[in-house]
C-alpha cells in the first residue's frame, strides 16, 4: 500500500467524515482501518430479526454538521423528519410547544407552583457566571427551586440531550445548549444509520481511497515526534503502511496507547484520563402496535429515569418487519461511572416503560435492554469536556465524540471535529 | 472442544453480539450479556462484532 496521504483509525462517523472531506477537498488518498466488521461505529445500524437497530445514535440532527458535510460533498441527506418533532407528557397530557416562549410555557405547565417556574426562568436568564464553574445542574437548580415538576423538565433534558443525570450534568453546558437552541430538528434515515456511513464510504472509494473492515490497528508509528505510519492486523496477517497524517477516531485514550505514552507529557495524560464519558441505557420494544401515537420524540419529564420515548417505525416502516413496530425508551444511569449496578439502573427505566407506554405488555412483547458505557458509551466525552483534536505528535490528530468543541456533542460533535481536522490538514499540506 | 467466554470486566452490555447471534445464544439483560451454552453453535460471528473485545473462545 503506497502513496497514502492519510490513514484514519476507526470508521466511526468522525473518521468517515474526515476521510470523505480530505478525499474530496484535499485530493488525499485515504485509508480507513476499522476493527469491526461494519462501518459507522456508534452511528450505524445492524439488522436483527428484520428490525433496524442502532449501534448508538438514537436520532440524527437535521441541518446539523453531518447534513452540512453531506451537502459540501454533493451527497443527498435522506432523513425522514417527524411532524410534530416533539411532545411533552406532562400531567397526563401530551403537550406541543408554542413557537414563542416555549421554555417558559414548558416550565409553567410542568410546575406544581407556577411561581417556582418563574423563579427558575429568572435564574436561567440572569445566570452569566457559575460558581464553581463546574456546578451541576442539580446544585444550580437547588438555588432556584425545589419544584419537582420543574426539576423533571431539567432531568429529562439532561438525560435526552447530554445523556447525563442532573447530578452529572454541568449547568453551564445545559444553559449554553438551551440558549444556543441547538439540535432543533431531527429525523431518521430510512435505510438506518448505516446508510449515512455507507454514503461517506462511497465518496472515499470514488476518490481512490479504501475502507478496510476487520482491520485492527496495533501501532501508530512515531519517529522523533512525527507520525510515520500505522501497523495493523487483518485476516491474521500483520500489515504496515506509511503516511503523512494519521487521524484517530477511536477515542483519545486509545490514541495515547497506540502512539505510545512517551510522546505525551504527564499533564497531557492526566487531562486525557480525566475526560469522562456519558452513558446511556436503552430499552427497545418490538410489538405489533406502536407504543406511542406520533412519530416524534415524547419527552417524559415526570418519569423516574427515562428522558424520552420514540417509535421511529411510524415513519420508517422499513425498520421493522411488515406490521411490526419498534419503540425505544431511554435515559442515563444515575451516575455515568463504573461500577454500574445494571439491574438497579434498568429497573426504574422498565417501570417508566410500564407507566408511560400504556400499551406495552412486557409478557407478550419482546424487549431488550442495552447499555452504552465504558469504551462504547453514549458520548466518549461529556458535552463541554472535549480536549480538542491536536496531539503533541506532529501529523497525528483525534476526531470523534471524545474531542467535542463546546456546545456540540455526539454525532454533531464528531463531525465538527472531523471538519476541523480536515481543514487543518488541507491548509498545512497546500 | 472450544466454548465462548464473556469477559465480564470488559462487557458493556451494548447487545451488539446479541443482534448478530442467529442461534439466540446471547442475550443482553440489565447491562450485561448472558450466554446460553446449549444454544451456541460455535460460529464465532459474535467475536468480531464486540466493540470492546469482551468475547473470546476458550478451549475446554
Amino acid at each position: 500500500m503506497n502513496d497514502i496521504d492519510t490513514i484514519i483509525i476507526g470508521a466511526g462517523i468522525g473518521g468517515l467524515s474526515a476521510g470523505a472531506l480530505l478525499a474530496v477537498k484535499g485530493d488525499h488518498r485515504v485509508l480507513i482501518l476499522e476493527k469491526l466488521p461494519f462501518i459507522g461505529g456508534r452511528c450505524s445500524s445492524l439488522v436483527h430479526n428484520g428490525y433496524t437497530m442502532t449501534t448508538g445514535a438514537v436520532v440524527i440532527e437535521a441541518g446539523g454538521a453531518l447534513q452540512q458535510v453531506f451537502e459540501e460533498l454533493g451527497l443527498s441527506f435522506n432523513l425522514r423528519i417527524p411532524d410534530p418533532q416533539l411532545k411533552y407528557l406532562i400531567k397526563g397530557r401530551q403537550l406541543e410547544l408554542p413557537k414563542k416562549n416555549a421554555f417558559q410555557y414548558l416550565l409553567s405547565e410542568a410546575s406544581i407552583n407556577p411561581d417556582e417556574a418563574e423563579q427558575v426562568l429568572k435564574g436561567f436568564r440572569e445566570t452569566t457566571e457559575l460558581q464553581p464553574p463546574d456546578l451541576s445542574v442539580s446544585a444550580w437548580l437547588d438555588e432556584w427551586t425545589k419544584d419537582p415538576g420543574v426539576r423533571g423538565i431539567f432531568r429529562a433534558l439532561c438525560g435526552g440531550i447530554l445523556s447525563l443525570s442532573l447530578e452529572d450534568a454541568r449547568a453551564a453546558e445545559l444553559i449554553r445548549l438551551i440558549r444556543a437552541r441547538s439540535f432543533r430538528r431531527f429525523g431518521w434515515p430510512p435505510g438506518g444509520n448505516a446508510q449515512l456511513a455507507e454514503a461517506l464510504v462511497g465518496v472515499i472509494e470514488q476518490r481512490g481511497g479504501q475502507v478496510l473492515t476487520n482491520a485492527k490497528v496495533t501501532d501508530i508509528l512515531v519517529h522523533e515526534g512525527r507520525v510515520q505510519g500505522v501497523e495493523w492486523f487483518k485476516d491474521g496477517k500483520g500489515e504496515k503502511a506509511s503516511c503523512t497524517y494519521v487521524i484517530s477516531n477511536v477515542g483519545i485514550r486509545n490514541t495515547v496507547e497506540l502512539a505510545g505514552r512517551e510522546w505525551f507529557t504527564p499533564e497531557e495524560i492526566s487531562n486525557i484520563e480525566q475526560v469522562k464519558a456519558s452513558y446511556t441505557l436503552n430499552i427497545e420494544i418490538f410489538s405489533d402496535r406502536p407504543l406511542i401515537e406520533f412519530p416524534g420524540i415524547l419527552w417524559l419529564p415526570m418519569a423516574r429515569k427515562a428522558a424520552f420515548a420514540a417509535c421511529p417505525t411510524l415513519i420508517c416502516p422499513e425498520w421493522a418487519p411488515e406490521g411490526k413496530h419498534m419503540t425505544i425508551i431511554l435515559g442515563p444511569p444515575s451516575c455515568s461511572e463504573e461500577p454500574l449496578d445494571g439491574r438497579k439502573e434498568f429497573e426504574p427505566l422498565l417501570e417508566d416503560a410500564r407507566e408511560f407506554l400504556p400499551d406495552f405488555d412486557e409478557k407478550t412483547d419482546e424487549w431488550i435492554t442495552r447499555s452504552f458505557r465504558k469504551d462504547w458509551p453514549g458520548f466518549r466525552a461529556r458535552p463541554g469536556h472535549g480536549l480538542g483534536p491536536i496531539t503533541p505528535v506532529d501529523g497525528l490528530f483525534n476526531v470523534g465524540d471524545s474531542v467535542n468543541p463546546p456546545a456540540v456533542y455526539g454525532v454533531g460533535g464528531a463531525v465538527e471535529s472531523a471538519r476541523d481536522v480536515a481543514k487543518r490538514i488541507i491548509s498545512s499540506s497546500s | 472442544m472450544e466454548c465462548l467466554k464473556i469477559i465480564e470486566e470488559l462487557c458493556v452490555g451494548c447487545g451488539q453480539c446479541t443482534l448478530v447471534c442467529e442461534a439466540g445464544a446471547l442475550t443482553s439483560k440489565w447491562g450485561r450479556t448472558e450466554l446460553d451454552e446449549d444454544l451456541c453453535v460455535s460460529c464465532w460471528v459474535c467475536l468480531d462484532f464486540c466493540p470492546v473485545e469482551a468475547l473470546e473462545v476458550e478451549a475446554l
